[in-house]
Parts: structure tokens; sequence; C-alpha cells
């Protein structure tokens, strides 16, 4: 059986132009004041910068903000809208063999910036040129390699799998940005390319200025693009010290709340006032406690490292620092929200006696009730927890006296973004709190997959990995659950890795943040969070598509009233 | 040159000075006596507004937010004694030593100030705090390791000129060693100078390492007022409500009133101390 996706939808330009126009049509006649908030539509929209993105080129951004960026500029095969389904974007229509190692693709009538048409060489080659260089683990969507990319027509291609992959649709297609052959075919370093020839590109907008030294960048509408005139017409990002504030007087039309969570507090003067919306989404945000089980001693015993979890409060941490506006840690890593969390994992609630218990019965001891526990070997039971700077040092503050309370003395050692990779990767720390997502870029409600980069043996990029962990029925069961293409048997798959994870804990989740995205209603009010994340699964609410078609679904074009 | 009662009571500015820097001592040396709570220990909610058991709040954690502004002034007063003994320690040894002994060892230390004056010590101190494990042993060697060299070419200045004086050759007469002359003649004779000056280091050690604990290079264990201000600004929306009130202004307030009280007291001891005050009063 073969599955054909999206041949309904607009194989010509032509047509789109006309549904643009009927999009165009329905908003001017839906643009009441009790339409909920659907009538807002300004030509601008001012969000805030984030530094050191890099150029917006695919192969110089930084980081997934800066995929954000350049995806403004480059367009993928596919691309998700608000159901988190993935749309035809580049291509027309794609299909997927019944033993999901094919997937065929029909290529729409698209030219580049500079005139030349779009064909299915140049999807080869983009893949080609991907996984024939190496690249800086902080480009997020390079795809894994042993795929065969073949042109069957002028614009028709097939990617053949060396193996079925449940997440080929959106971490490939869905996120390899398509560059042009008769560009990039020329330039043999492309992390070193910083001229407008790196921007040639199919995509909606295109740079209008960037300032590094302000901070600021700007891109505008295509008007000639291929799904139609762009809704947004330019969008602005402007450096901001505190987005919230920032929107509140004006200088920015939408802001999100920090990665650290955010408190009820800080929300409740846009939720009082009718001019601003507020989009969330559960578990933006994971953060998680990482044992160095290399480091042997208590680190590598079960029972110390459940003593922990018991010892700490976590539903008292998201009511004092988040005001509920977050989730207790699953020590599955997978949030409860999360289409294939397994609630049935082991839970380690907050217990203090059983913590006592556990510690006594690993042979920490200490005398009486109060001061430090001694290691079996009679050395003090103490340890250092690295903070990274996007920690809260509130979090921390609270970790180490939950461990204090039970005997565990803990130093807290402050360190930047730079110094956490290293110290990270070279597995020098012995507690490290982090946050989720990291370079990977997947946030927590992403695709499972995330779950190799954190409890597989030898993971592709092992900055989240769980230091000194390896168990091998782990490796297989993750193995076989990407090559799974079965939801079913795939979540099964996925509930017996997080079981079996939060039996070993290697890692102790604290808790998830919610996301909030504050804007402002009459400028656009089209803002969501994508499920299961844009691009290799990134959280935030910068998804283009609304900013592209002026609507949460579909490929309709929506024209803007001010514009 | 001494420091009568006579002449304290002649100046309000010296007397303000000195209260304030008594005031500081005293909270710090006190402060297990006048915090209410362990400074570290979570008391409360996060966030509480002031009451009868939170004189100002509670942070972001449930901690007292007074508590830990008393035990503050403690970190403030450790750096500003550790550093400032370390600055005057090396200080006054190097320059005593250039100034008594000149000829090569006098031009050695002074290429040795030139160049320690030339570094941009603001810039170095983050660099190096953010590259080490920061920690208040780090923060006193930063701040002592290179703020002396000011001292150093104060103290050979000052050598200089006594070296020549009757006493200082009378007492080498007499068969009076290096070591001697420095302990008995010179350093007595420096005290004043260098009593100044200390007043000044101590302030620029409280300013360094409020500094650094604003940019987060400070001791994260540690409880000290420019941790407490970095950790209130990274609030998200601090000024959007009466939150900077009782957590960001107690701190700000208490470093720029014992920074004042130190620079008071420099000020007020300028007149008496500093050589060339004293020669245009003679003239």
């Amino acid at each position: 059986m073969t599955n054909r996706i999206g041949t309904h939808m607009m194989r010509r330009r032509t047509f789109l132009q006309g549904v643009a126009g009927m999009a165009g049509a329905v908003l001017l006649g839906g643009c009441s004041k009790d339409d909920g908030g659907s009538g807002g539509g300004r030509p601008t929209v001012r969000v805030s910068e984030w530094t050191s993105l890099g150029y917006p080129s695919p192969f110089t951004y930084t980081a997934p903000p800066g995929y954000w960026r350049m995806s403004l500029i480059f367009d993928t095969l596919t691309w998700p809208d608000s159901t988190g389904e993935q749309l035809p974007w580049l291509a027309s229509s794609y299909s997927q063999s019944e033993d999901g190692l094919t997937y065929s693709l029909d290529l729409r009538e698209v030219t580049w910036d500079d005139g030349r048409p779009l064909t299915a060489r140049d999807v080869v080659f983009t893949y080609e040129y991907y996984t024939s260089q190496t690249f800086t683990p902080l480009l997020v969507g390079v795809p894994r390699g042993g795929i065969e990319v073949v042109a069957t027509g002028e614009r028709a291609v097939e990617f053949r799998l060396d193996r079925p992959d449940a997440t080929f649709l959106q971490f490939v297609l869905g996120t390899m940005p398509i560059v042009p052959e008769h560009i990039w075919s020329t330039i043999t370093d492309p992390m070193a390319t910083f001229d407008e020839r790196a921007l040639i590109s199919t995509g909606a907008y295109s740079l209008d200025s960037r300032n590094e030294t302000q901070g600021t960048e700007s891109y505008v509408a295509k008007d000639g693009y291929f799904l139609g005139r762009p809704f947004v017409r330019r969008i602005e990002m402007l450096p901001v010290d505190d987005a919230l504030t920032a929107l509140r007087i004006g200088e920015l039309d939408g802001a999100s709340t920090a990665a650290e969570g955010a408190r009820n507090e800080v929300l409740v003067p846009f939720r009082d006032d009718p001019k601003y919306g507020i989009v969330s989404r559960d578990a933006g945000f994971a953060f998680p406690l990482f044992f160095n089980m290399k480091r042997g001693g208590a680190l590598a015993d079960l029972r110390f490292r459940r003593a922990c979890l018991h010892a700490i409060d976590r539903e008292d941490m998201v009511s004092r620092l988040l005001t509920g506006n977050g989730q207790v840690g699953s020590q599955g890593w997978l949030p409860p929200s999360h289409p294939f969390h397994n609630p049935e994992v082991r839970d380690y609630p907050f217990d203090r006696a059983e913590a006592e218990r556990l510690l006594d019965e690993g042979g920490y001891r200490r005398s009486g009730s109060v001061g430090n526990r001694t290691n079996p070997d009679g050395s003090t039971l103490r340890y250092t927890l690295f903070i990274p700077d996007v920690v809260p040092i509130a979090l921390a503050e609270l970790t180490a006296a939950s461990l204090k309370a039970v005997g565990v003395d803990i130093e807290l050692r402050r360190i930047d973004l730079v110094r956490l990779f290293g110290t990270k990767l070279q597995e020098s720390y012995d507690l490290l709190i982090t946050s989720y997502p990291g370079p990977s870029g997947t946030g927590p409600g992403g695709d499972p997959e995330m779950l190799r980069g954190v409890y597989y043996s030898k993971p592709p990029n092992p900055f989240h990995k769980a230091t000194g962990y390896e168990n091998a029925e782990v490796d297989r069961l993750l193995d076989a659950q990407v090559a799974t293409l079965d939801v079913t048997e795939r979540k099964r798959l996925v509930g017996q890795v997080q079981a079996m994870v939060a039996e070993d804990l290697p890692v102790a989740m604290l808790y998830y943040t919610n996301f909030f995205f504050v804007y402002l209603k009459d400028v656009f009010d089209r803002w969501y969070y994508t499920p299961g994340g844009f691009g290799t699964g990134f959280s935030d609410v910068y998804n283009k598509h609304p900013y592209i078609t002026g609507e949460k679904q579909g490929l309709a074009m929506r024209e803007a009233s001010g514009a | 040159m001494r420091v009568s009662r006579k002449s304290v009571r002649r100046s309000p500015l010296l007397v303000a000075g000195l209260v304030i820097v008594s005031l500081l001592v005293t909270v710090a040396v006190f402060a297990p006596w006048i915090a209410p709570y362990d400074p570290q220990a979570i008391t409360g909610d996060a966030f509480e507004t002031p009451s009868s058991a939170h004189l100002l709040g509670t942070n972001d954690a449930g901690a007292d937010i007074f508590s830990r502004l008393v035990w503050g002034s403690r970190t403030t007063v450790v750096v500003m004694v550790s550093a400032t003994a370390l600055v005057l320690g090396i200080g006054v040894a190097l320059g005593l030593t250039a100034g008594l002994r000149g000829g090569f060892v006098d031009t050695a230390v002074m290429r040795l100030v030139d160049v320690f004056l030339a570094l941009p010590v603001l810039p170095l101190l983050i660099f190096i705090a953010a590259l080490a494990s920061p920690s208040l042993t780090l923060s006193v060697l930063m701040i002592g390791l290179f703020s002396w060299p000011q001292t150093a070419r104060l103290v050979r200045s000052q050598t200089l000129s006594l070296r020549s004086r009757g006493f200082v050759d009378s007492a080498r007469g007499f068969g009076a060693g290096p070591v001697h002359v420095m302990r008995h003649h010179l350093v007595p004779a420096l005290g004043p100078v260098i009593a100044a000056n200390m007043v000044f280091v101590a302030g620029l050690a409280i300013a360094i390492e409020a500094g650094l604990s604003f940019l987060g290079l400070g001791d994260p264990s540690a409880v000290s007022w420019g941790a407490e201000i970095n950790r209130a600004v990274a609030s998200p929306q601090i000024y959007l409500g009466s939150l900077w009130i009782w957590w960001l202004l107690p701190a700000g307030l208490a470093l720029t009133v014992a920074l004042v009280g130190f620079t008071i007291i420099g000020v007020a001891l300028e007149p008496r101390f500093n050589p060339r005050w004293s020669r245009a009063a003679r003239a």
C-alpha cells in the first residue's frame, strides 16, 4: 500500500495564487471584532533578537533560534503546521512505500531568487553536500547518512533508505533546507561563506538588514513566493534585555517567557489586558540532574541516586519557582504531555525518610540525624554541583539544600555556557543540572528519538549523554523503535525504554517548565507552538508557517489587512 | 602626621565615614546574632512581601532577604580585609625594597609596576574569573595580585624621600641594617600614607568583588551584595512590580553606602596625609 499525501494540494502556482486571493477575501470578511481575536494583521512583526546566531545561510547559523531565522529564507521539502502534520512545501506531494524504505516526491514549479528553476538535481545535491561535509554540532539540521537520493525526473526525486526510519519525514524532509546546486557546487567551504550568494533561495523572506554590532536583523517578504504573497510582510528582530517588558512598553509585538519558566505574577499584567493574547505549551524546557556515573563511588550506586531523588521535593520546586507553571519530571525523560509518555514508569516521590534509609543501606553513615555522611571508605560524602548560567540559581540552591538535609554535602559551582560544553563533554563533573533542549534543539516534546541522545551507549551527539550509563537492552530498544513505523508498536518500545531508564536512574528529571508567548493581538494573532516542534523538534513558537500563510493550518494564504 | 581626636572632631566628613565603616564591620562581625535566619536556609515561600517574619521579604528560592543582606556584609568585609592586606603586603614590601635598595632592584620593580599598571585590570579579572572556578579565595587573590602597583609606587616615592632624611642616615651610621631601617624607621614614618592608601584599596576591593559577583563571576555559594543584585536584576520584570524595592534596592544601597563610607574617609584624610597637600599647605 502506498500513502499519497497532498496530491490534492496546489500542484500549480496559479492555483495557489487563486487560493491566496480567496483566503484574502475570506480574511477581509472575517476581520470583525467579534471574531475572537482573529482580525489582527499588520505587515510588520517585531520580536526579540538572540545574539550570536551566525549568518543565516544553511551552513553558518547556530542553534535552534539560528535555524528559525535561516528557515525564513530557505525552504524544506515538507513543513509542519499547528497540527504537527508535515505539509508538502517545496514538494507538491510525497508518498512512502509500504516497507518504509522509499519516499517519492514531486516538486513544485519553483524558481530560485536568481530566476533559475528548482530541480530534482538540487535536492540530490543538497543531501550529498550535507553528508560530504563535517559541520559544527551547533548546526542542528544536518541529515543522517545512509540514504540514497535519486532524481527520477526533472521535478521528481526518491529517497531510498537503508533501513526504515520513523524520524525521516520530520528530521530529513521537514528539516533539510534545499540549496541551489549551481551556487553551492562552486563553494568548497560553506561554513566560511558569508556573501549574498549564500542566501540565494526559494524562501518566503529575504534578509533586509543585519547589524551584528547592534544585534538587529530584519527580513522582508517576497511578493513572488511560490505559495502566494506572505501574510507577514516584514519581520524585525530587535535586541532587548527583557522581552516581556519590551512588549509592555511597545517595543515588541510578541515575546516569550524565559526557558527557566515563568511565574504567574509575570503573566498577570498580560492576562488582565485584552489587547494581549497568550499561547502556551507544557514542557517547553526540561531541567535534568546528571550523575556522572563514570566517577564511580556513590554516583555509580543506584541507592545513592535514588536517595537523592527521594530527598528533593520537586512538587515544591514547581510550586515555589514556577507557581505551578510546570510539571514534575518523569524519570522516563518524556513529559506527561508527550504522546509517547509512559505513565507507569517508576516514580520517586519526595520522601526524606526513604532517602535516609537508602543512604544508610548503601553504607553512607553519619552520626545522628544532622551533619555530613561519610562514604563506606570513611571520606566525606561531598560532591560539586555544576550549574550553568542558564539554570536558575534558586533551583541549584533548593537541590543543594535538599541533599544537605539528608547528609550529602554539596558545593555549588557556576559555569557559563561555553564551559558547560567542555565540562559535559569531558565528563569533568560530579553532579550537573542543565537545561534541555541543548545543542540538538529537540525539545522534551519532540520525537522520542531524543532518548537516544541521553541513554544510548554511544549517541551521535554526546552532549546530553547520561555519563557512564550503558545498557545493552536500552540500546536495542532504541534501535528498534526508530525503525518501527507502526505508531502503536513504537509507543510500546519507547515505553519500555522509559521504564528501564527510570529504574536505572542515570539522570534525575527534576521538572519541566511551561512556555508562554505573549503577543499583541492586533498585530498578529496566529501564533502557535508546533506539536513535536519544527525542524528537528524545536519547541519554540517561531514556526514560519503562520507568518507565511497567516493561518494556523494548511496552505491557504491570507492577505494582511494593513498591507 | 597623626589623626588626632581633635582633628577627627573637626572633620564631620571623617566622622561620617568612620561611622559607616564601623557600622559595616560591626554588622559583619555580629551577623550571626543580627540576622534572624541562616542566609542559605529556605525559610518561607518564594517572593514573600515584607512582614514581621521577613523584614525585607524572601527571594526567589524563599530565603530571607534581610538575613542575606546582613551576611552579605561579612563577605564584603572578608574580601575587603583580605584583599587589602594582600595589596599592602605586596605593595609596601616591593615599594620599600625598591626605594631603599635603588639601582637594578628599583628599576626592575618599577618596570614590573609599569607592566601591571598597563594591564586593563577589570577586563582581565573578568577573563580570569570566567576561566577559573569562581570562589571567594580567587576573588581575593585576583584583587590583591592586580591592585598592588599603585601602593608600591607610592611607598617607593615616599621611601626615596625618607631615605635622604637625617634619621635614616643616623641609623645607618650606627650600623642598622636595611630590615631594621625598614621596620623601625621607614614603616612608622610611612604609616599615614599607607593608612590613606589602605582606605582607597579597601573601597576598590569592595567594588571589584561586587562587580565580579554582579557579573555572575563570584562564588555561587557565598552570600554577597553583588550576587544579590545580579540575582534580583535577572528576575523577570522586576521593575514592573514592587519586587525591586525590597530585593534589589537594599543590596544596592548597602553597597553604595559602604563605598561612600570609604570614599569620604579617603577624601577627609587626603589633605592630612598626601605630601603634595602638605607642601601646598606650608606654601
